[in-house]
């Protein structure tokens, strides 16, 4: 007995010190992991393998003629969070569904070979936990990448996992829910077989944007005017476009058929059918890829002046954004690439030039112009050479839509601060920040009497091309809101309610303290920016009356849940006491629309 | 020309819901018809009270009623079965001894074994097991208006109901009548003559137009389809994830985080119960009052199904204009057969033909504080500016969305009224 004892307990510490040997290199490794390229950490056992719908099974069934993009492997960066759902530090999947209350059993990880169990049957609930994990994770992780944003991004609600819920509820739609802390994907029946959009890479990356830009600029979510709630689509539809174009199956699929000349192709439009399409299954399969077909757009800022539905807002950005894809494809063909490595190399780019300017982006109410100064400002970080003229294609492109004064007006150097300032101070403390902001209020245009707040403090560690570090950049955001009262009878039952009007800025130092870049939202009350603030006011007023006029929004009392958030119109009106508070609802379908089918 | 040889609506200021009493002067005597009463908040009762209190004295009015006619209420109909149309009924049933009831119509909608209402039952049921669903689950909390809007909706609504089916029948020893277009051809002769409004003015007519007697076909055909898509797909959820295959808590979340998580989660159940709500709306008893060559059109909650079955079915009767409107489902967008962006709105130009702007008159019972709904806002704004062009009885409606109407000499503290002279 003892000996038996014995030999079991001295095995067991064998396989124990063997487990802790290998769990040490692991951590060893995964210390240093964002140190190594991605080959050195597949080498390493530091990435694995899924498989991932690179195109929504249902959508591909139904077009069979025309080839079908199906299964492809991707790698994931192992973390040892990873577990059973699957979960890891960012997202959770909950297999929850509403409607009956059934919870599907959770895929199981296997710590030891680094897989995911039973997870292979495309049809299994596993399979989709998986999947629509995966996508999200991926789309994470690039955007955290050092080639884009070099830092890691918080969720835009309290918590650090996003929940995500793959079969969330009966209906033909996705959702994002700052409140309800997840993204929703539901499923449907159609002739009498199930059709998930927790298997469309197209919903999943739309989606996961939403929830990304709302982690990166929370107050996006506020809207201030119409382009603001037009960016958050853009970035939705432009996640979606780029996470496409990051799988090698519709990339391959892109080159081949427009041999490079994408703009001109047929093939984007295709991809994506008549939207206002009466049949409600084309109105689904079509509404997936239809922001790949309205980016081959022309559309000019003059056609959205008076414009109240933010997805026809976003459309001259996505135009702009494709285009410029476009330009770089073909420059690039010119210097010898072939169409697949042209368009490997120009999505790229233009994936990280597009995402890293969200960091130089405003706090509140970005205008495209801000966004535009945004992506010239950070690619002169990154490439100040710029030998492809990338940025002579951006200018170009953005000012053939009518998006004007595309450099900043101030230039960085022109900022002149009252007091001096210690970046390392302010880089490490909010409070330091506070201080530095504070004492140089009149050079900031923040007025004397605001108590603003440091909404965020961060420094990123950005990579250019072949892992060239850059310098280290400390982001610097503060916003404060004004009352705008709903004064006259044009308001209707809103006369004499007030509505905030967002101001602050956005300050991006070098880590020697320089300003490298300033976005600012200024208030009615402050020197040199009184008129832009007055402009601005003046701008949200005609704002609510469109809104109003449109029949826009729909009003949810302020402390009630988001219950019926199905029925909700693409903007919410909030009402707390004298204070309103206009929201966007992010999702993916029209559900008025699905309603009357 | 004396009160009584006016007809007379009197529209109470219940809030959001309708309570209409109608005088209808009828040779030597007047009339009584009590169309609705109900609010939308049914707690507060306070406004219903003060209504059938007001009623009360009409009826008893010494100067103006009869002796032998005194207290009678010769016709009381309930258009619908919405908290916000019948919630004082169950009062009336319990408070008002001196009103007596001499005849009871209700939708046929309301009737519990129609046999051409089972699909609307069924709907019903669901939205019923929903908000029990819910009600017995701790951490559910639902927008307390939306909680209103599915109470209303409830059968759970059971006192108001039962008043109207059971306890006002009993006590006036009459029996209520279920009423659908047409539906005087379907009795017996013995019903018939108890059915029968016994107007001394033979010209004196009120007609039911709406709801059809066939429910199911008429209004539910799309709910029971969204329905009936649910329930395949909940069956299909329930075969896809075998009980093998579930399990009971996630582990991968605290508990606390998932009973917040559930709280906040759409149920698309919901959503079928909001479609029950239109359904109910259609089933709307729809009267048209014609007297003295006058015509007076009281809608209940229609909408747009209704509507258009009317224009088909009882086309003569809608295709002429008329002098007074009680403007439908508290002038939501899909009550009134108005569409903004069109230049023809058929049915709106024969009821009300601008032409006849300067003698039409109509009335609205809404809430202008809430605005409930995007596809459907109550009030809608455009509607009422529309209206406003149509009938004579208004001062300014602004343009704007929701803003009430001005105060006139018309509006009185509780009520609104509005007198309606003989044509000749």
């Amino acid at each position: 007995m003892f000996s038996s004892f014995s030999h079991k307990s001295f095995k067991e510490g064998l396989r124990m010190k063997k487990k802790s040997k290998k769990r040490f290199s692991e951590e060893k490794l995964y210390d240093v992991s964002l140190r190594l390229s991605k080959d050195d950490r597949d080498m390493l056992g530091l990435r694995f393998p899924v498989k991932i719908f690179v195109q929504d099974p249902f959508v591909a069934r139904q077009h069979e003629e025309e080839g079908v993009l199906g299964l492809e492997e991707i790698q994931l960066d192992w973390e040892p969070g990873v577990d059973d759902g699957p979960t890891n530090s960012r997202i959770a999947i909950v297999d929850y569904n509403i409607n009956t209350g059934i919870i599907a059993k959770p895929v199981q990880w296997n710590r030891q070979t680094k897989q995911f169990v039973g997870a292979d049957d495309p049809r299994s609930f596993q399979f989709h936990q998986v999947n629509v994990w995966a996508i999200i994770q991926n789309i994470l992780a690039f955007f955290e990448d050092p080639r884009v944003m070099g830092r890691p991004i918080p969720w835009g609600f309290d918590g650090n996992r996003l929940i995500v819920l793959p079969h969330a509820s009966i209906e033909k739609n996705a959702y994002y829910s700052r409140k309800s802390k997840c993204l929703q994907f539901c499923f449907f029946i159609h002739e009498g077989e199930p059709v998930y959009t927790c298997l469309s890479h197209d919903i999943i990356a739309h989606e996961t944007g939403h929830a990304i830009l709302d982690g990166i600029r929370p107050y996006y979510f506020e809207l201030s005017s119409i382009q603001t709630a037009g960016f958050h689509e853009f970035i939705a539809d432009l996640t979606a476009i780029l996470s496409a174009l990051s799988t090698t199956q519709v990339r391959h699929a892109i080159a081949d058929v427009s041999q490079g000349d994408i703009w001109n192709s047929q093939v984007i439009s295709d991809l994506g059918e008549e939207f206002a399409e009466k049949d409600s299954k084309k109105r689904y399969e079509s509404a997936q890829r239809y922001y790949l077909r309205t980016a081959q757009n022309e559309k000019k800022m003059k056609e959205i002046e008076n414009e109240v539905i933010p997805h026809n807002c976003s459309e001259v950005l996505t135009g702009a954004m494709f285009k410029i894809l476009a330009h770089m494809t073909t420059c690039l063909m010119k210097k010898g690439h072939t169409p697949k490595s042209a368009l490997w190399n120009a999505s790229t780019h233009l994936n990280r030039m597009a995402f890293r300017a969200l960091d130089y982006c405003p706090p509140v109410d970005i205008q495209f112009v801000d966004y535009v100064q945004a992506v010239i400002r950070a690619d002169e970080q990154t490439y100040p050479m710029d030998r492809h003229e990338y940025r002579k294609i951006v200018k170009e492109v953005f000012e053939s839509r009518g998006i004007e004064e595309i450099y900043p007006k101030k230039p960085p150097k022109s900022v002149e601060l009252t007091w001096k300032y210690d970046i390392s101070s302010i880089a490490n403390s909010r409070t330091a920040a506070y201080h530095f902001l504070n004492d140089n209020r009149e050079a900031l245009d923040i007025p004397l009497h605001q108590d603003f707040q440091i909404t965020d403090l961060y420094y990123t560690d950005k990579v250019a091309g072949a892992n060239e570090s850059l310098p280290r950049e400390i982001i610097l955001e503060y916003v404060w809101k004004e009352d705008v009262l709903l004064k006259g009878k044009v308001f209707g039952q809103l006369e004499n309610k007030k509505i905030a009007l967002l101001c602050g800025g956005t300050l991006v130092f070098d880590e020697r303290g320089n300003i490298l870049h300033w976005s600012k939202k200024g208030g009615t009350q402050t020197g040199e920016a009184e008129s832009e603030g007055k402009q601005r006011k003046t701008e949200l007023l005609a704002f609510v009356k469109r809104l109003l006029e449109a029949d826009l929004i729909g009003w949810i009392d302020a402390e009630a849940c988001n219950t019926l958030t199905a029925l909700q119109p693409p903007i919410t009106g909030y009402q707390d006491g004298n204070v309103l508070k206009f929201e966007i609802t992010p999702q993916f379908l029209n559900p008025s629309k699905e309603l009357g089918e | 020309m004396t009160v009584e040889e006016q007809l007379l609506v009197r529209t109470y200021k219940v809030g959001c819901g309708d309570c209409i009493f109608v005088r209808i002067p009828d040779k030597d005597r007047l009339f009584h018809l009590l169309i609705d009463c109900g609010n939308f908040f049914g707690e507060k009762t306070a406004e219903l009270k003060q209504a059938l209190k007001n009623i009360e004295e009409l009826l008893n009015d010494e100067k103006l009623v009869p002796k032998k006619q005194r207290g009678h209420l010769n016709l009381l109909v309930a258009t619908h079965q919405h908290w916000d149309h019948i919630k004082g009924f169950e009062i009336l049933s319990k408070s008002f001894k001196k009103i007596k009831i001499d005849r009871i119509w209700l939708s046929v909608g309301m009737k519990k074994d129609h046999p051409q209402g089972k699909q609307l039952r069924a709907l019903q049921n669901r939205v019923e097991e929903t908000i029990q669903k819910f009600s017995r689950d701790p951490d559910f909390r639902l927008d307390p208006g939306l909680l209103s809007l599915l109470s209303m909706m409830s059968l759970s609504n059971k006192d108001a109901t039962e008043a109207l089916t059971d306890n006002i029948p009993s006590k006036n020893s009459i029996e209520p009548f279920y009423v659908y277009r047409g539906f005087e051809e379907d009795l017996s002769a013995a019903k018939e003559r108890e059915a029968k409004l016994d107007f001394k003015e033979t010209t004196t007519k009120l007609s039911v137009l709406a709801p059809e007697k066939e429910i199911d076909k008429s209004y539910v055909s799309f709910a029971s389809g969204f329905l009936g898509k649910l329930e395949d797909a909940e069956k299909s959820m329930r075969e896809l994830v075998p009980e093998d295959q579930r399990t009971c808590v996630p582990k991968n979340i605290s508990m606390r985080q998932f009973r917040e998580l559930k709280i906040s989660l759409r149920d698309a159940s919901l959503i079928a119960a909001l479609q029950s709500n239109h359904i109910v709306n259609n089933t709307s008893v729809v009267l048209l009052l014609e007297w003295r060559g006058r015509r007076l059109l009281f809608t209940g909650d229609a909408e747009e199904e209704s509507w258009n079955l009317m224009w088909k079915n009882a086309h003569s009767e809608i295709n002429e204009p008329v002098d007074f409107l009680k403007v439908s489902h508290h002038g939501s967008r899909n009550g009134t057969p108005f569409d903004p962006d069109q230049t023809d709105n058929d049915i709106l130009d024969s009821i009300l033909p601008v032409k006849n702007a300067n003698v039409a008159k109509a009335v609205v019972s809404t809430k202008v504080d809430v605005i409930h709904a995007e596809a459907n806002p109550v009030p809608f704004p455009k509607l009422l500016k529309e209206l406003a062009k149509r009938v004579c009885n208004t001062e300014e409606y602004p343009v704007e969305r929701g803003k009430q109407p001005q105060r006139t000499d018309k509006i009185e503290e509780n009520w609104i009224d509005i007198a309606i002279k003989p044509k000749n």
